[in-house]
């Protein structure tokens, strides 16, 4: 044995416990570079109150000599001030209810209309695919370029949607994205659109997945429809249905690009989520430490929730 | 987001980034930022000729990014203070926080006693060229002149039918233009005819970018209000005051008469509106005036006059927009930067930008019927220019600015009654100056 070890290590002039830890090398370094860097520095620097407006700040300043005209600061340590300031801010948590209406509304409407395409897709039928690949389109493109074609969509004046409602159902202007009570839901309505096809994908290859016999079983036992899918497809595909949810939650908690390009978070900050305000305060305020600490409770509520429901998962795969 | 950015800023801190450039042997490229607009378009054909007139020792390359790419790769570039461009155009407000970060040269030794100097308006002067720390230092120099135009339909103003009947209801003749905030709320009153989809007024209600802060402020001064007290940098009591809620009153009256999707209109929408022919009036920035008496976008655009807006009860005041020019501290170059502003600013050039659809801060040309000849809202520029007047370029820009679009609009669509709004605001805005004043 020892013998054939060191054969293989003269062939190739390496171990196999190098080789080993050589492709796994890409992958720590980038880890490591990518976000084991910027978490703990991000970490570092909630406790701070850092401005990036304000000038470089470099942890070893020594170490490099700066151009002239290069501004060095060093931040002052604040301890828990900046996690206090983000919690106990009445007006932060006004984005944080907006964001959970969001977050219910649009993945809840997702999820029913995934799942209703893909108890429609699961069959054989002329055009399957090329259907399918129509209705996954909108998932393709980048959430910017949704966000800013719905606001055109949806303006009163000029859009097709209300256009289409008054010519077709007599119905009267909405202006959806001009009033605080249906901005949000402007938003939802794009949000839907672009990511019903992904809940749609993984609830049919949750639905595909589940084997036929089952349904001949039941069939042979006369069971109703409702019966079929209350016992046998609901229940089989939920775990991957739930691992989708996991997936839109974590994502449209963390909605920005749509929102952006609709409203703006308008009017007022009706339709404003965390995300936004989050990128208002780091990026047009500059105020580094405070959002980094912001971006540290936000991380941990979606941790936080993404657990739940992870909790779920596994308990309906134990079932 | 933030994490990406730390990580950005994060990397430098630990010594990869170089921190600087050193100059170039040989031939020099001069780097420009602006945004991608008919003043910009115009810049960079003005910069084109900087090559031969130097004998191909230096070159002026102009970047155009889109209006907020233009924003966040300064804003980038003054985090991270590296080199990346040589002049910087910004938006007149955004200087407070280029001096504050040190990124932006003392011109005044550089520029300061230039003869072009003496041709800069002097009622945009103290903005252009204004010193956010109030010690009487130059840091940027004028390229784009802006301000806020009243654009009305000429044609239905002149309109016989109208003039009549509008004096039948009102008692007084049409203004043609609008001579009044009162004047126009009765017009746009008369001309709302939402069932043929016709409105009276719009202008920039909309919480993107400065659009409501900047077009209520003009209407603010000219009820005698005030945004703040830049001496004592007070906003308490004075967003709030009795007079900044009526002239928040009368604003939001206006609304009644606007388009419907007001709420959230900015530059495209309140363009649009008056392009498409549904309003009667519209107010907009000079600069974004083009595409409204430009045949291929426009239904109206030989229907359309432009004005200086109309003076309040109290005074009267236009809001000015535009962009100066600045020099980035980490530029190699300065003093070639310092050149070609200079080279800019001559006869040959400051015209190439005007007939280019530029607007030049040089007085020279804005008050020759040469430039009013150029584009029909011109003449009006020039005209707005004894009544211009900006908010704010200090360090704490965007902060007052972020609460002040959001509760302005908040205040106008009724999602919040005025008052409430605009005490929060004011109380908003003196704990953001107070925070960096004291």
């Amino acid at each position: 044995m020892g013998e054939t070890t060191k054969r293989k290590k003269t062939r190739r002039g390496i171990t196999d416990k190098q080789l080993k830890y050589l492709f796994l090398m890409p992958c720590i370094v980038l880890l490591v570079f990518l976000i084991l860097y910027p978490l703990i520095w991000s970490a570092y620097l909630s406790f701070t109150d850092y401005r990036a407006v304000q000038g470089r700040f470099r942890l070893f300043p020594g170490l490099v000599k700066e151009k002239p005209g290069v501004k060095q600061i060093k931040p002052n340590a604040v301890g828990f001030k900046n996690y206090k300031d983000v919690l106990r801010d009445e007006y932060i948590w006004k984005h944080y209810r907006t964001t959970g209406k969001f977050v219910i509304f649009s993945v809840l409407v997702q999820s029913i209309i995934g799942l209703g395409l893909a108890l429609l897709f699961n069959r054989e039928f002329k055009g399957k695919g090329i259907i399918t690949t129509l209705i996954l389109a909108p998932m393709m493109l980048s959430p910017v370029v949704v966000g800013m074609f719905w606001r055109y969509m949806l303006e009163p004046n000029w859009g097709v949607i209300d256009y289409a409602l008054n010519t077709f159902f007599g119905l009267p202007r909405i202006e959806w994205l001009a009033h605080e009570k249906t901005a949000l839901f402007g938003i939802i309505i794009a949000d839907t659109w672009m990511w019903s096809p992904f809940m749609f994908l993984f609830c049919l290859a949750g639905v595909s997945a589940i084997p036929k016999y089952l349904y001949e079983a039941a069939e042979v036992n006369k069971a109703s429809g409702w019966f079929m899918f209350s016992h046998i497809t609901f229940p089989l595909m939920w775990p991957l249905m739930m691992i989708a949810m996991i997936f839109r939650t974590m994502d449209a908690f963390k909605l920005f690009d749509i929102g952006w390009g609709m409203t703006q978070g308008g009017p007022g900050f009706s339709s404003q989520t965390v995300s936004m305000l989050l990128y208002r305060d780091a990026f047009l305020s500059s105020k580094t430490g405070v959002s980094c600490a912001f971006a540290y409770i936000l991380l941990i509520l979606i941790v936080a929730l993404s657990n739940i429901y992870i909790k779920y998962l596994l308990k309906a795969r134990a079932r | 987001m933030v994490v990406l950015a730390v990580m950005v800023l994060g990397t430098f801190s630990i010594g990869f980034a170089k921190g600087g450039k050193d100059k170039d042997e040989g031939p020099i490229t001069l780097r420009l930022l602006y945004f991608q607009w008919a003043p910009g378009n115009a810049l960079a054909k003005t910069a084109a000729g900087y090559e031969a007139f130097t004998g191909g020792k230096v070159k002026a390359e102009t970047e155009l990014p889109g209006f907020n790419e233009w924003y966040a790769k300064w804003l980038s570039s003054i985090q991270a203070q590296e080199y990346v461009w040589d002049i910087i155009v910004i938006d007149s407000q955004w200087l407070g926080m280029a001096v504050d970060a040190d990124s932006a040269v003392d011109l005044t030794s550089l520029i300061g006693n230039k003869p072009f100097v003496k041709q800069i308006p002097p009622t945009m002067k103290p903005y252009y060229m204004g010193d956010p720390t109030d010690s009487g230092k130059i840091w940027s120099v004028p390229l784009e002149a802006d301000a806020e135009l009243m654009i009305y339909r000429q044609d239905l103003f002149e309109d016989p039918a109208n003039m009549k009947a509008f004096k039948a209801k009102y008692g007084y003749d049409l203004p043609s233009p609008p001579d009044t905030w009162y004047n126009v709320r009765d017009i746009a009153e008369f001309f709302y005819d939402p069932e043929n989809e016709f409105y009276g007024y719009i202008n920039k209600y909309g919480v993107p970018y400065d659009v409501i802060t900047w077009d209520f402020n003009q209407v603010l001064w000219s009820f005698g209000g005030a945004f703040w007290d830049r001496e004592t940098k007070t906003a308490e009591g004075y967003i709030n005051s009795p007079i900044a809620v009526e002239a928040m009153e009368f604003y939001k009256s206006l609304s009644e008469f606007a388009p419907p999707g007001w709420q959230n209109a900015a530059f495209e929408e309140t363009v649009q509106s008056m392009s498409q022919g549904l309003v009667a009036m519209a107010v907009e920035w000079s600069s974004f005036a083009p595409s409204i008496t430009d045949p291929e976008h426009s239904k109206v655009h030989d229907k359309v006059g432009f004005a200086v807006p109309p003076r309040g009860p109290k005074a009267h005041y236009v809001s000015l927009g535009g962009q100066p020019m600045t020099i980035s501290a980490y530029s190699p170059y300065q003093q070639e930067a310092a050149d070609f502003i200079e080279w800019f600013y001559e006869s040959e050039q400051i015209w190439t930008f005007a007939e280019n659809h530029g607007h030049p801060a040089y007085m020279d040309v804005l008050s020759s019927q040469r430039f009013w000849d150029i584009l029909p809202q011109n003449k009006a520029l020039y005209e707005a220019l004894p009544y211009v007047r900006d908010i704010w370029n200090i360090p704490v820009y965007n902060e007052l600015l972020q609460a002040s679009q959001e509760l302005l609009n908040s205040a106008v669509t009724g999602s919040k009654p005025i008052k409430e709004a605009l005490d929060e605001l004011a109380a908003k805005s003196q704990s953001i100056l107070d925070g960096f004043y004291k």
